[in-house]
């Protein structure tokens, strides 16, 4: 690991899972982060405005004209998204313009990300929450074919509880990054890119915390104590390495 | 607001296991810029109550494992194996090493644990058994495991007083597992232990205690794989095709809760 020169590294390199702010003008749920953030308020995606509501809304940061109807139309299709693969849970994406304000061709730049969020409570020993975090360039290039960059972030935690001195949690996170180009037609079609790179992502880092969380703990878990007495298995190993170069002697 | 002095002692406690010189390096530089007062003797207070009472250490001296914990600290220093050791909490080592009698009246007791010990724990593991000053017999197994290479790191420790007239066994088992590879994850698990035993047959209670903790671990993994993790993402959707992106993404037909989970 490398040693953190300041504690401003150590807040952008720690990752938080995500908290919920409701829109009190379409009573819908929507997702924190720094990227919709104006001092202590967040701009919901659903309504454009800031909650808590601040004195001069149209002074905050807002996308332009064009590039709030394309977020518009990416929180609609990630909704469709979050309702086919989590069954629940809350979506929220944001955009916002680099340079140049953002048009329908398709071929200016922009950034944005997605926030995905579902928790379980099973009962009242075992919660999980599972936290996405996909922060994407959209960098169109020469002819009809742009640059996507995604950094995905899930952030897990699972844990059973019977009481504080019988428990397992099971807790972190998986980053990785994905770059691809590809052809664009317009706008909307960068969000339909994005789409099927995040589902595609998100598949592949599930396997992935799959893996890490119960069978890479575990293989260590048998690392630390072998419930078989070591001397018996090395052993056991040593005669079956005897058996088989009798049978390839044969 | 929690006292700077709390918020380090939690920290510490989230700490994985291993790595903790760089562990200690990250919160100097996160107290080298507030304006506490004499933030080295914060983290060294901390970190060393927390060694001593909860997170015991393994330290080399004289080639090998000596353990460094409240239960055999003696005075200023540390008993071992034939040796009393002084332990230098902020460079981690053994100090002071003189060479000393060591005689508990348990060493055939601590030969079978060592023996058990040695025969489960194949990384660099201490066993230690001594009586209290309450004459309850303590047996302790530490174990570590770095394998920096493969980013991960594990520890283990097990803790137990038995009281020889009621037969009783107390104990807790602690692990810490940290993997490291393109991100961070923690597993922490721990389980109390409460048997009843006799002298003779301890060792081997011991071991049937611990692997039912290892066999319960991977049955509570399966409960959490199958009652959460898989219903936190699905692997694909209950139609089993990806998502149709673009335009004729209007034509699916979204669950009771539409747009952004209302409650």
């Amino acid at each position: 690991m490398h040693p953190l020169t300041s504690s401003e590294d150590l807040l952008s390199s720690v990752d938080k899972p995500l908290k919920v702010q409701r829109c009190q003008e379409t009573g819908k749920n929507y997702l924190t982060c720094d990227y919709n953030r104006d001092g202590d308020s967040f701009r919901s995606p659903w309504s454009n405005k800031y909650y808590p509501s601040i004195e001069d809304e149209a002074e905050a940061p807002h996308p332009s004209k064009v590039l709030r109807q394309l977020e518009q139309y990416a929180n609609d299709s990630f909704d469709i998204y979050r309702d086919l693969y989590y069954e629940g849970g809350i979506s929220s994406v944001y955009l916002w313009d680099q340079d140049t304000d953002v048009d329908e061709s398709g071929s200016v730049e922009f950034a944005g990300v997605v926030l995905l969020k579902k928790e379980i409570d099973a009962n009242t020993k075992d919660a999980g929450s599972w936290d996405s975090i996909h922060v994407f360039e959209v960098v169109p290039g020469s002819g009809k074919s742009a640059a996507y960059k995604i950094t995905s972030t899930v952030i897990l935690d699972l844990s059973t509880e019977d009481n504080s001195d019988n428990s397992i949690y099971l807790s972190g996170n998986l980053t990785r990054q994905t770059e691809k180009s590809q052809t664009y037609t317009d706008s909307n079609s960068h969000i339909s890119s994005i789409g099927s790179m995040v589902e595609e992502i998100e598949s592949k880092l599930r396997n992935m915390l799959q893996e890490v969380y119960f069978g890479k703990t575990r293989d260590i878990l048998g690392d630390l104590r072998s419930t078989q007495d070591i001397e018996v298995t090395k052993s056991e190993r040593n005669r079956q390495q005897e058996v088989v170069k009798g049978i390839q002697g044969l | 607001m929690a006292s700077v002095s709390a918020i380090i002692s939690s920290m510490i406690k989230d700490s994985p296991p291993g790595d903790l010189a760089s562990f200690k390096e990250d919160l100097h530089v996160i107290l080298g810029e507030s304006k506490v007062d004499n933030p080295e003797k914060i983290v060294s207070s901390s970190l060393e109550e927390y060694q001593l009472e909860e997170d015991f250490q393994l330290v080399p001296v004289k080639g090998t494992n000596e353990l460094v914990s409240k239960y055999n600290k003696d005075g200023v220093k540390f008993s071992g194996d034939g040796v009393k050791f002084g332990y230098d909490f902020s460079k981690d080592k053994a100090i002071d090493i003189e060479t000393a009698e060591t005689e508990s009246g348990l060493s055939s007791l601590a030969a079978s644990f060592e023996e058990y010990v040695s025969s489960h724990f194949p990384s660099s593991y201490k066993s230690y058994v001594s009586r209290s000053s309450t004459g309850k017999i303590v047996l302790i197994a530490v174990d570590l495991k770095h394998n920096d290479a493969n980013y991960y790191n594990g520890k283990w420790q097990s803790v137990y007083e038995f009281d020889e007239t009621s037969g009783k066994l107390n104990g807790l088992i602690k692990v810490k597992i940290h993997y490291y590879e393109d991100g961070n994850v923690v597993l922490a698990t721990k389980s109390q232990v409460s048997e009843t035993t006799t002298l003779g047959n301890l060792v081997a209670k011991i071991q049937s205690v611990e692997n039912d903790f290892e066999l319960d671990i991977l049955t509570k993994f399966s409960r959490l794989n199958e009652n959460l993790f898989k219903n936190l993402r699905r692997q694909l959707p209950i139609n089993r095709s990806k998502v149709q992106w673009g335009k004729s993404i209007k034509n699916y037909k979204l669950g009771q809760d539409v747009a952004g989970g209302r409650d």
